[in-house]
C-alpha cells in the first residue's frame, strides 16, 4: 500500500498543480445553432440585384410535380442520417451565406502572406497559374479580401434573388408539404423549397472563391458537396431542388465573374507604371514622396487599385468626394508638425491600452483583414436578428460593395497624394504593428471601417452608436499603433461615411423597402 | 540544499539571434535585423529539511530588434515557485553519491503584458505547471553527472486580437492555447575542494504539438518551438559567496532564434 502512495505520487502532484494553475488547453468556438429567420421576406424575387438585368434573366425550368417528384420524396423518407452528417447539417444550418462568408474570411487569412524577397532582393509575383507555390497566388492583402467579399456577397444576393422568384413562380410545395408522414429534420420554411436556396448559395459562393482561390478548388468543391449533401441528410431538400439550385448559383456566379474580368483588378499592379503617380503627385506640389519601409524596398501595394470599377457610384462622384476630402498637410505646416508630435509622444510613452486597441484593430499579414473583421461583426448582427438567407445576402452585399468602393477611393488618394509614413518623416519613431506597404494619406482601416459601419448603422439603427464607436476606435488604432498621422484617420473616417452613404442609398432604393 | 540555509541569486542573461527558423528553414529578415533580450533576475532557495527546498524566481525582461521600427518590450515577467523533494539519495563506501530529485512548480505572469507579438514579447504570458525529475551522480572525486526532464502544462492566453489562425483553420477567440513543453538536460562536470565547478551541458526544449511560423510571418503562441543547444557553466565560491556564468548555443532549431545566450550572477548563501 506503502509503495503503492509513493509511486502514484507525481500523479497526483501533476493533478494539484494543473488545478492551481488552472490549465486548460483545448479551447472551443463559439457554436452556432440553426437558424429560423423572423421573416422569410415572401416578396424578396423582386428586390433590384446588382448584375443580373432580371431575376429571370437565368432560365429555371420548371419543376416536376407528379411521378419524378413523389420518387424523389420516397428517397428522401429513406434517408437517416447519423450523428456526425445531423451535426453537418445544423451547421450549414446555422446559415449557408454566413457559413460562405465565414470560407472566404479563412482563406484571406490563409492567403494574406506577403511575398518574401529572393536572393536578388526581388519580391516575387505570386504565379496564378501555379498558385500553391510559394509566395501563394493570391496575396489576399485588403484591397483583394474588399474585393473578394463584394464578388461573394453579390453573387449571394443576385443568386437569391432569381431563387426567391423562382420560388414563388413555381411554388412547389416544400417535401414535408407534399408528403406529411415525410419528417424534416431541421427547422422548415414557409418558402417553396425549388430550386433549393442552399444549393444556390452553394454553387455560386463555391464558383465565386474558386475564381479568386485557384489553388482551393478541391476544397470548395468539397465544401459546397458537403452543404447540398446536408439538405438532404436532414430531409429538408429532394435531389431536383438541388441540382436546381447548383445550376442557377454556376450561372449567376459565371455573371459576376464576368463582370469581375472587367473591373481593372488586372491592372492594379501595373508596377511599370508606378513612376508616373510620383510624378503626377509631384506636379501637384506634394514633393514628399512615399517610399517603402521595407528592406529590401518593397514594390507599393497595387498602385492602381483606385482605378478599379465602384459598385455605387461611377468615376465623377469618386473624384468629387476626393475633392471633398482635400490634401493633406506638409511637412514645415503647422497642423503636419503638431501631428508629428503627437506620434512622437505616443512613441515614447506608448500605453498598455493604445498597444491593445492597434493590435485588436490590426488585423495585419495573416489575417481576415479589415474587411474580413468587418464581415464578422455583420454577420454576427444579422444571426442575432434572425435574418433570412435573402436579407443577410442584401446585408453583405450592400456593406461589402461599399467596403470595396472604400477600398478603391481609398488606393485612389493614397497614390493621388503619395503621402510618407510617419516613420519615414521621423526615423526615431516606433510602431507596435507593422507598417503597411503603401502611402498613408488616407488611413485604409479608417475608410473601410467609416464604410461599413455607416452601412451597418442604416440597417441596425439600435446598433448605430456601437459601430461608429467601433469605427472611431480602428481609425484611432492606427496612430497609437505609430503608423498613421491623424489626418489619415480622420479624413479617412470622412471618406469612409460617404461612401458608405451611397451603398445606403442604394438599400433603400432596391425594393426591399427595408 | 540543507535545512534552514537559503540560497540568493541575481543574475542577468542577454540572448542574441539574427538567423531564427521559419518552420525548418533557417533564414534572415532584413526587416528586423538582430533580435536580442535582457533579463535581471532574482532568484532564491530556501531549505525547508535537508530533503525539501522551496525556489522561486521573479524575472525582468527587456526585448528588441536592431533594425525594425516595431517597439520592443520590457518589464517584470513571470513569478516561479517550485518545491525540490530528494526522495533518495545514497552513499557508496568509497564516498561516491547518487541522489534523486522531483521539482513541482507554477508559475504565473505578474501583470498584462503584450503576448502575442513574439519574441518581442516578455514572455508568452501563459500560467504553468511543471514537473520534473532530476539523476545525478558526484564522485569522490568531485566528478558528476546529472540528468534531468521536465514537462510544462502551459494554460492558454488571452491575446488582445479577437481570432487567431492555427493548423490552417481560424478561431474566432481571443483565447489561444499555447503548447506544453518537454525540456531535459545533461550534465557532465568537476566540482574541486576549493570551490571551483563547471560542466557542459547539452538541452533539447521541444513543444508537444503546435504548428510552424507560417510564410514569412511573425511566430504565434500556438507554434512548435524545438531546440538542442550546448553550453558550458562555471561558478567559484569564496566563502558564501558564489559568481558564476553560463554561455549556450542553439545548435538546432524549429520555430526558434539561432541564441546565443549568456548568463552571469552572484549567488550569496545565508546559514540561519
Amino acid at each position: 500500500m506503502k509503495s503503492y502512495l509513493k509511486a502514484s505520487t507525481p500523479h497526483v502532484l501533476l493533478v494539484a498543480f494543473l488545478l492551481i494553475a488552472g490549465c486548460s488547453t483545448t479551447i472551443d468556438g463559439p457554436e452556432t445553432a440553426p437558424q429560423t429567420p423572423a421573416t422569410f421576406d415572401e416578396s424578396g424575387g423582386t428586390w433590384k440585384t446588382y448584375i443580373i438585368g432580371a431575376a429571370d434573366e437565368v432560365p429555371v425550368p420548371a419543376p416536376d410535380t407528379a411521378q419524378a417528384f413523389q420518387a424523389e420524396l420516397a428517397a428522401l423518407k429513406g434517408v437517416n442520417p447519423d450523428e456526425s452528417q445531423m451535426s453537418t447539417a445544423r451547421f450549414w444550418a446555422a446559415g449557408g451565406v454566413m457559413r460562405w462568408n465565414e470560407i472566404a474570411r479563412e482563406l484571406i487569412a490563409a492567403y494574406n502572406t506577403p511575398p518574401k524577397s529572393d536572393a536578388e532582393g526581388k519580391y516575387p509575383f505570386p504565379d496564378p497559374t501555379n498558385p500553391l507555390k510559394e509566395p501563394r497566388f493570391p496575396f489576399a492583402n485588403p484591397p483583394y479580401a474588399s474585393r473578394t467579399f463584394a464578388l461573394l456577397s453579390v453573387a449571394q444576393y443576385d443568386a437569391l434573388v432569381a431563387t426567391w422568384h423562382y420560388k414563388k413562380k413555381y411554388a412547389r410545395q416544400a417535401p414535408w408539404q407534399a408528403d406529411a408522414s415525410l419528417r424534416p429534420l431541421l427547422p422548415q420554411s414557409s418558402l417553396s423549397s425549388y430550386p433549393s436556396e442552399d444549393a444556390v448559395v452553394a454553387a455560386a459562393s463555391r464558383e465565386i472563391l474558386k475564381f479568386l482561390f485557384p489553388g482551393e478548388v478541391p476544397m470548395l468543391t468539397a465544401k459546397a458537396q458537403e452543404h447540398k449533401d446536408s439538405r438532404r441528410w436532414a430531409r429538408m431538400n429532394v435531389q431536383s431542388d438541388l441540382d436546381a439550385g447548383e445550376a442557377l448559383g454556376i450561372a449567376i456566379a459565371q455573371k459576376v465573374i464576368d463582370y469581375a474580368k472587367k473591373d481593372g483588378m488586372g491592372g492594379a499592379n501595373n508596377q511599370a507604371a508606378f513612376p508616373t503617380l510620383i510624378q503626377d503627385a509631384q506636379s501637384r506640389g506634394f514633393t514628399t514622396i512615399w517610399t517603402s519601409r521595407e528592406t529590401p524596398p518593397r514594390p507599393p501595394m497595387l498602385p492602381f487599385f483606385g482605378n478599379v470599377k465602384t459598385w455605387n457610384f461611377g468615376q465623377a462622384e469618386k473624384v468629387a468626394m476626393r475633392t471633398t476630402i482635400g490634401p493633406p498637410p506638409k511637412p514645415g505646416e503647422a497642423a503636419f508638425e503638431k501631428e508629428i508630435q503627437e506620434l512622437l509622444d505616443i512613441s515614447s510613452n506608448r500605453s498598455r491600452e493604445m498597444v491593445r486597441i492597434a493590435s485588436y484593430w490590426a488585423d495585419g499579414a495573416g489575417s481576415y483583414s479589415p474587411p474580413g473583421h468587418w464581415n464578422r461583426k455583420a454577420t454576427d448582427l444579422t444571426y442575432a436578428a434572425r435574418y433570412s438567407e435573402l436579407r443577410t445576402a442584401r446585408t453583405l452585399a450592400l456593406m461589402n460593395t461599399a467596403v470595396m468602393d472604400a477600398g478603391v477611393c481609398c488606393w485612389d488618394i493614397k497614390y493621388y497624394y503619395m503621402t510618407a509614413r510617419p516613420t519615414q518623416i521621423n526615423a526615431s519613431l516606433t510602431t507596435s504593428t507593422g507598417i503597411p506597404n503603401f502611402p498613408a494619406y488616407t488611413s485604409g482601416h479608417s475608410t473601410f471601417s467609416a464604410a461599413a459601419a455607416t452601412v451597418l448603422s442604416a440597417i441596425f439603427p439600435t446598433e448605430q452608436a456601437s459601430l461608429l464607436a467601433w469605427a472611431k476606435e480602428a481609425s484611432e488604432s492606427r496612430i497609437y499603433g505609430g503608423i498613421h498621422f491623424r489626418a489619415d484617420c480622420e479624413k479617412g473616417l470622412q471618406h469612409g461615411t460617404l461612401i458608405g452613404a451611397y451603398a445606403v442609398e442604394r438599400g433603400k432604393k432596391d425594393g426591399s423597402g427595408l | 540544499m540543507s535545512g534552514n540555509v537559503m540560497c540568493q541569486v541575481l543574475s542577468y542573461s542577454t540572448t542574441t539571434w539574427s538567423e531564427y527558423w521559419e518552420g525548418a528553414n533557417k533564414r534572415i529578415n532584413a526587416n528586423l535585423g538582430s533580435f536580442s533580450s535582457q533579463s535581471i533576475m532574482a532568484m532564491g532557495a530556501y531549505g525547508i529539511t535537508d530533503d525539501l527546498n522551496v525556489i522561486y524566481a521573479l524575472p525582468y525582461v527587456t526585448t528588441g530588434f536592431s533594425d525594425s521600427y516595431l517597439t520592443g518590450y520590457s518589464g517584470v515577467q513571470d513569478v516561479s515557485l517550485w518545491l525540490k523533494y530528494k526522495p533518495f539519495s545514497y552513499t557508496t563506501s568509497s564516498g561516491d553519491k547518487y541522489s534523486v530529485f522531483l521539482t513541482g512548480g507554477v508559475s504565473t505572469p505578474t501583470r498584462d503584458y503584450v503576448v502575442n507579438q513574439l519574441p518581442l514579447s516578455i514572455g508568452m504570458g501563459s500560467s504553468t505547471a511543471s514537473l520534473r525529475g532530476v539523476l545525478d551522480f558526484r564522485t569522490n572525486s568531485g566528478w558528476y553527472v546529472t540528468a534531468q526532464a521536465g514537462y510544462t502544462n502551459r494554460g492558454s492566453i488571452k491575446t488582445d486580437e479577437t481570432s487567431y489562425f492555427f493548423n490552417g483553420e481560424l478561431y474566432y477567440t481571443s483565447q489561444v492555447p499555447v503548447p506544453d513543453a518537454i525540456d531535459a538536460t545533461v550534465r557532465i562536470g568537476y566540482r574541486d575542494a576549493k570551490g571551483l565547478q563547471a560542466d557542459i551541458f547539452l538541452d533539447r526544449f521541444a513543444c508537444a504539438d503546435g504548428d510552424d511560423i507560417r510564410y514569412n510571418l511573425m511566430p504565434t503562441p500556438t507554434v512548435r518551438m524545438q531546440s538542442t543547444s550546448a553550453g558550458i557553466f562555471a561558478k567559484y565560491n569564496i566563502g558564501n559567496l558564489g559568481i558564476f556564468g553560463n554561455v549556450a548555443h542553439v545548435l538546432a532549431g524549429r520555430n526558434v532564434g539561432r541564441g546565443t545566450a549568456i548568463d552571469l550572477g552572484f549567488s550569496y548563501i545565508i546559514r540561519m
